[in-house]
């Protein structure tokens, strides 16, 4: 077994005070219920106290033997006062930090999200999905577990030490010693367990990662397996694998189960001491029997304090590693930011003019190079190339998803970037490769691309990209709800609902990320008609996987490693026989006998 | 019921271990539960009576029970562990093993996903009850009669508090899985939705901003995640009235004890004050069979249907399966003379019954050094067609042969070593460069890798990366663009040396001038293999010996692309579509 470090937690452990403070931030809207729950923590525990003194009163009664019946009367009438007023408190104040940590906890969660959605792509292409989701449900979730139950708990602890501590020492300054000195013991025995499991479970949490990461990928990759024969090193790596889980998990829960047992038997002993000492003291007359009772009850009070805050420690430090992922993500600033007082940008005409423009998305890598180019309003750009050549990049340019290192964007004559850019991108309407449709009516899909569109737009655009047929197959027509973002439709269906949805957005300018998906040709004609019509009067820039596509555009930029290396129309570039040639030819593999027609 | 008795059927080997646990369990509940009649005892007789010796005797006692209940407990702590850890090792590995076995067709109805997610959460609920149950759940039984029957015997006068006490936690337990466990599912469902919400604002985050749809999502997210927040409030609500009512209940006891005991004790009719204590103690254990049962049935309801999802797994046979008496076919001597003869296929559905037909009444021969071509739109059944030759699937009606030997009598490990077929997803495993180039291969040579590396117009970038050959492949292939994994997923499937070479639409985010780069260097060096090119693009099988044109599971037109132009109409749409009208030089007309 590989030793881990001691601390090893200790290194990602964020700063606990800012932490704190920022997070107690998001309770101040609440103080007035919070204080009120504090008063009734303070309450239930004086009256715990309160309740087990009365119990001690009531065995003195009965120990005294025959006796009147009144006097206990009293006693028990005011145990089950007391025994009420305990429920109410704990009632009360757990429902409202119930409301509490709800309402903190969606805040934190809707604040998150509508942060997340001002940040620019760049920060989505360096996380992981999962990770930002994580940070959204699971971390926010710790937080949650915190204030309903951690805080709830903690803070009712440590009312119970402070009150019946005092009580305790009043009472008997000697059991009180003896008490806590069992209670410390047991303190010491949990942190030692905990110690040494603590470890355990680091290592069981790293297996299982291992265990499940290997199981995910060499699962959905069981299909390769098959093909290349590996069945049986699949099964020998899961072996070897699970038995270390198997292993490290006996270990670790062994050590955290056992933490129980010590717990009752702590408690068990604290019985015993209290019951021989204070015997003894009963004897010699320095302590009555129901102090011994009361005694008992208050170190049973104090053991499980102890005992809780000792468990819900760790959530604690959960609960601040997660508060601090979270705020790490609230703290992350937009890279495309509007300047400030930057005016909207007024309709454009479409003339889109890159002058020298350098970019990279990673400092120092540099993806496009010195790139200049002229589109006037209405004309068609077709631009083309290997793949990673930086065709892309220069569309998630154009749109301002990133910005660009050196050189100049502009629209209409002015910098992209001196306007809002929420403006300039709501004029420029995108087909992309992968159509992304949401989990919605056929309907909603469409109007989303405008939020003042009525249905007879959305319908009339589903008409002009020949949309309109299959939608009305569908069983509740434009009422339909995509199931999975569209998984019910054909990947052509997909596209021409992206096309359609283009079209409600009413744009003055259009880019077209040609679908790789493979579509029968009859299907691929009315998707082309269907982006003949949204292309009507708007500068287009198309990427072409396909160069049939790009044949008409009123000029090709050929693209590669990051520079626009040839320009011109179709006929041009062919004439030229360089790059674009080439690649055109190479689609037709020698096999153009009879077919090339004079040049 | 029967999934446990399979359960226990596993355990065979280790029933004494079991019927061991229960003993220590009644061993350790005996120790923990004679603790309040000696501490009655050293109250009544030791302290009232100042006998120092009897207390100081019985507080012995008590000490020595208690590491006596102590130990019993650790030892059944460990068997509990030690079990479920096991268990749940045997049933992981188990599992994954006959995963191994399975089709194609399998892992279509399966998913991936939900074999992960079976591996991994379902085993891990197993696991949990196993050791709650077999930590905790003997207990129940056990502290339940000891102490009605210590209460019956001892103390009577209480049976009539104990029989209340029973019925209200009773109510109390039932309250809290009849209402608030359902209410926490509730509150989960809706935090799955908020999840999807989530995921798909995230996946179409480009969307999101090229529509400027911000304050939508915005206002879409919150109405998610406020049904989150009112399904855990009424969730949370229910345990803020269930927690201090079982307090109040608990408090109220202990007043009737004292009300009780005390009126007895006064009357001078019974109890003592050691019996008072004694009591207060039986009610404390009285309730902990209740608080086991609301940790241990949770877990225990949570994992059966687990335990059912694992035994589906291991009670589903393979689609495809070996023959007894295989056909054994040298993979050195093949020559690759693939005959397809009326064949027709339709995947099996999720009761093992055939659906439709997917293909219908497909025929042709392939010889060895041909090349042929498949072309046809999504769903024409292009891929499954091809999938058929290694035996991924085994075909409805007819017969696929190589050389002359039906594929059904080959073993699936033989026949897949003279089949390479590199698949649609190009799957690559973490590890490095050279692991993954050599995963299929026997010839674990360097020579072997580096050649079908630069076939597959791979070995450029491969030496461009520090490592070369060395350096790592991320999780899935994240670290290589999709036209490079698709080139080292080509490289791989070369470096076994097949004797009939599938490309399944692999070279699809290539483009077109690498592709015929890679094109070339297999017609070279693998010029005697039947190789199958499965596309989308025409210009990937426009070179092919044979182009098979299919639409809707049949073959609608066969030559070389020649042939086609003029004789299928289908054909020639499809190339004026990708390749626009036919004609170039010039330029458009």
């Amino acid at each position: 077994m590989t030793d881990i470090p001691a601390g090893t937690g200790e290194d990602t452990m964020p700063p606990i005070i800012p932490t704190t403070r920022r997070f107690l931030s998001y309770l101040v809207p609440y103080r007035v219920k919070l204080a009120v729950v504090v008063l009734l923590m303070v309450i239930f525990a004086v009256t715990n106290a309160i309740f087990s003194l009365l119990l001690g009163n009531a065995t003195n009664i009965i120990s005294a033997g025959r006796g009147p019946f009144a006097p206990l009367l009293q006693v028990i009438t005011w145990l089950t006062v007391a025994g009420i007023i305990i429920w109410i408190a704990g009632t009360v104040s757990q429902k409202f930090l119930a409301d509490i940590s709800q309402e903190a906890l969606f805040r934190i969660r809707t604040e998150l999200f509508s942060h997340i959605q001002t940040l620019s792509l760049d920060f989505f292409d360096r996380r992981p999905i999962g990770e930002l989701m994580s940070r959204v449900t699971n971390d926010t979730q710790v937080i949650e577990q915190f204030i309903s139950i951690g805080a709830l708990q903690t803070g009712q602890e440590i009312i119970v030490i402070m009150v019946t501590s005092i009580i305790m020492v009043i009472v008997s300054p000697t059991l009180t010693v003896l008490s806590y000195i069992i209670v410390f013991a047991l303190v010491m025995v949990s942190w030692l367990i905990t110690k040494s499991s603590g470890p355990a479970f680091v290592l069981l949490q790293e297996k299982t990662g291992d265990l499940n990461g290997f199981a995910e990928e060499w699962l959905s990759g069981a299909r390769t397996v098959i093909a290349c024969r590996r069945q049986d090193e699949a099964s020998r790596r899961m072996e070897k694998m699970s038995r270390k889980v198997a292993d490290t998990g006996e270990k670790a829960q062994f050590s955290a189960l056992i933490s129980q047992q010590v717990s009752n038997i702590f408690t068990t002993i604290l019985i015993v001491v209290i019951l021989v000492a204070g015997g003894l003291m009963v004897m010699e007359g320095l302590a009555e029997i129901g102090m011994l009772i009361a005694f008992i009850a208050f170190s049973f009070a104090l053991l499980n304090a102890f005992t809780t805050i000792f468990s819900v420690y760790g959530q604690i430090l959960n609960a601040i590693v997660g508060a601090a992922r979270v705020f790490e993500v609230l703290d992350e600033k937009p890279t495309v930011a509007d300047r400030e007082g930057a005016p909207a940008m007024p309709p454009v005409s479409g003339d889109v003019v890159f002058d020298h423009v350098d970019f990279s998305y990673i400092k120092g890598r540099r993806v496009l190079s010195d790139n200049s180019f002229h589109a006037r309003p209405g004309q068609v750009f077709g631009l083309c190339g290997p793949t990673g050549a930086g065709k892309s990049t220069i569309i998630n340019i154009l749109t301002r998803y990133y910005d660009i290192d050196d050189g100049a964007i502009s629209v209409d004559a002015s910098d992209v970037r001196s306007v809002q850019q929420d403006s300039l991108r709501i004029q420029i309407a995108q087909v992309l490769q992968e159509p992304f449709l949401f989990t919605d009516t056929i309907m909603a899909n469409l109007r989303y691309a405008r939020e003042d569109a009525t249905d007879e737009d959305c319908v009339s655009a589903a008409k002009q990209a020949n949309a309109h047929g299959f939608i009305m197959q569908q069983p509740e027509g434009y009422d339909t709800v995509l199931a999975d973002g569209g998984a019910n439709l054909s990947g052509g269906q997909r596209q021409m609902l992206t096309i359609a949805r283009a079209i409600v957005a009413r744009p003055r300018m259009l880019i077209l990320d040609e679908a790789t998906s493979n579509v029968d040709t009859r299907t691929e004609k009315l998707i082309q008609e269907g982006l003949l019509a949204l292309q009507e009067d708007k500068t287009s820039f198309i990427i072409a996987h396909r160069l049939s596509t790009i044949q008409h555009a009123d000029q090709i930029l050929v693209i590669d490693k990051g520079r626009i290396i040839e320009r011109g129309t179709h006929r041009e570039l062919m004439g030229k026989k360089g790059f674009y040639y080439e690649l055109y030819m190479s689609q037709f593999r020698g096999k153009l006998e009879g077919l090339v027609s004079s040049p | 019921m029967n999934e446990l008795k399979r359960l226990l059927i596993l355990w065979k080997d280790y029933r004494k271990y079991l019927i061991l646990s229960v003993l220590l369990t009644i061993g350790g509940s005996i120790g923990t539960l004679a603790i309040p009649a000696l501490s009655q005892t050293l109250i009544d007789s030791g302290i009232r009576n100042n006998d120092l010796p009897l207390i100081i005797r019985y507080g012995g006692y008590m000490f020595i029970l208690t590491l006596v209940a102590a130990a019993c407990q650790v030892a059944n702590t460990l068997i509990a562990v030690k079990f479920s850890e096991r268990t749940s090792d045997y049933l992981r590995t188990s599992t994954y093993d006959h995963i191994q076995e399975l089709s194609f067709g399998n892992l279509d109805r399966f998913r991936p996903s939900d074999l992960l997610v079976r591996l991994t959460n379902d085993i891990q609920n197993i696991k949990i009850a196993i050791q709650q149950g077999v930590l905790n759940l003997p207990l129940v039984p056990v502290m339940l009669i000891v102490t009605i029957l210590l209460i019956a015997f001892r103390s009577p006068a209480l049976i009539g508090l104990m029989i209340v006490l029973l019925i209200v936690f009773g109510a109390l337990l039932g309250a809290y899985f009849r209402l608030v466990l359902p209410m926490f599912a509730t509150r989960q469902e809706k935090i799955d939705e908020m999840s999807s919400t989530l995921q798909e604002n995230m996946t179409g985050i480009r969307v999101v901003k090229a529509f400027v749809r911000r304050k939508f999502e915005n206002g879409r997210f919150e109405k998610v995640s406020g049904d989150v927040k009112r399904a855990s409030l009424r969730a949370q609500t229910w345990i803020a009235v269930l927690i201090p009512a079982m307090l109040l209940v608990v408090n109220l006891a202990l007043v009737a004890i004292f009300y009780t005991g005390g009126y007895q004790a006064l009357e001078g009719t019974g109890f003592s004050t050691g019996e008072v204590l004694a009591s207060v103690q039986y009610l404390f254990l009285l309730i902990m069979p209740f608080m086991i049962l609301g940790t241990v049935l949770p877990a225990i309801s949570a994992a059966r249907p687990s335990l059912g999802r694992i035994f589906e797994i291991l009670d589903t046979p393979a689609d495809v399966t070996d023959p007894a008496d295989p056909v054994v076919l040298d993979p050195e001597s093949v020559k690759g003379r693939l005959v397809f003869d009326h064949v027709s296929f339709g995947y099996r559905e999720a009761g093992g019954k055939p659906g439709p037909l997917v293909l219908q009444d497909i025929s042709f021969t392939a010889e060895p050094g041909q090349t042929i071509g498949f072309l046809g739109p999504t769903g024409s059944g292009k891929s499954t067609l091809v999938n058929l030759v290694p035996r991924f699937y085994d075909c409805t009606s007819g017969s696929i042969t190589i050389d002359g030997t039906n594929i059904r009598t080959i073993a699936q490990e033989n026949l897949r070593g003279i089949v390479g077929i590199c698949l649609q997803q190009p799957n690559l495993f973490s590890g490095t460069i050279r692991e993954n180039l050599l995963f299929a291969s026997k010839d674990q040579s360097e020579e072997n890798m580096i050649a079908a590396a630069t076939d597959a117009d791979a070995d450029g970038f491969i030496r461009n990366i520090p490592l070369a050959y060395d350096d790592a492949v991320a999780r899935h292939g994240t670290n290589f663009s999709g036209g490079q994994r698709q080139r080292l997923a080509i490289a791989r499937t070369l470096a076994a040396k097949p004797k009939l070479l599938i490309l399944d639409d692999s070279t699809s985010a290539c483009d077109v001038a690498t592709e015929a780069r890679i094109q070339d260097a297999i017609n070279k060096r693998f010029a005697g293999a039947t190789k199958l090119l499965v596309a989308q693009r025409i210009s990937t099988v426009i070179a092919a010996d044979r182009i098979i044109l299919l639409d809707n599971g049949r073959i609608v037109a066969s030559g070389t692309h020649e042939e086609l132009l003029k004789s299928s109409p289908q054909y020639r749409e499809i190339y004026d579509s990708q390749l626009g009208k036919g004609i170039i030089g010039g330029g458009a007309p």
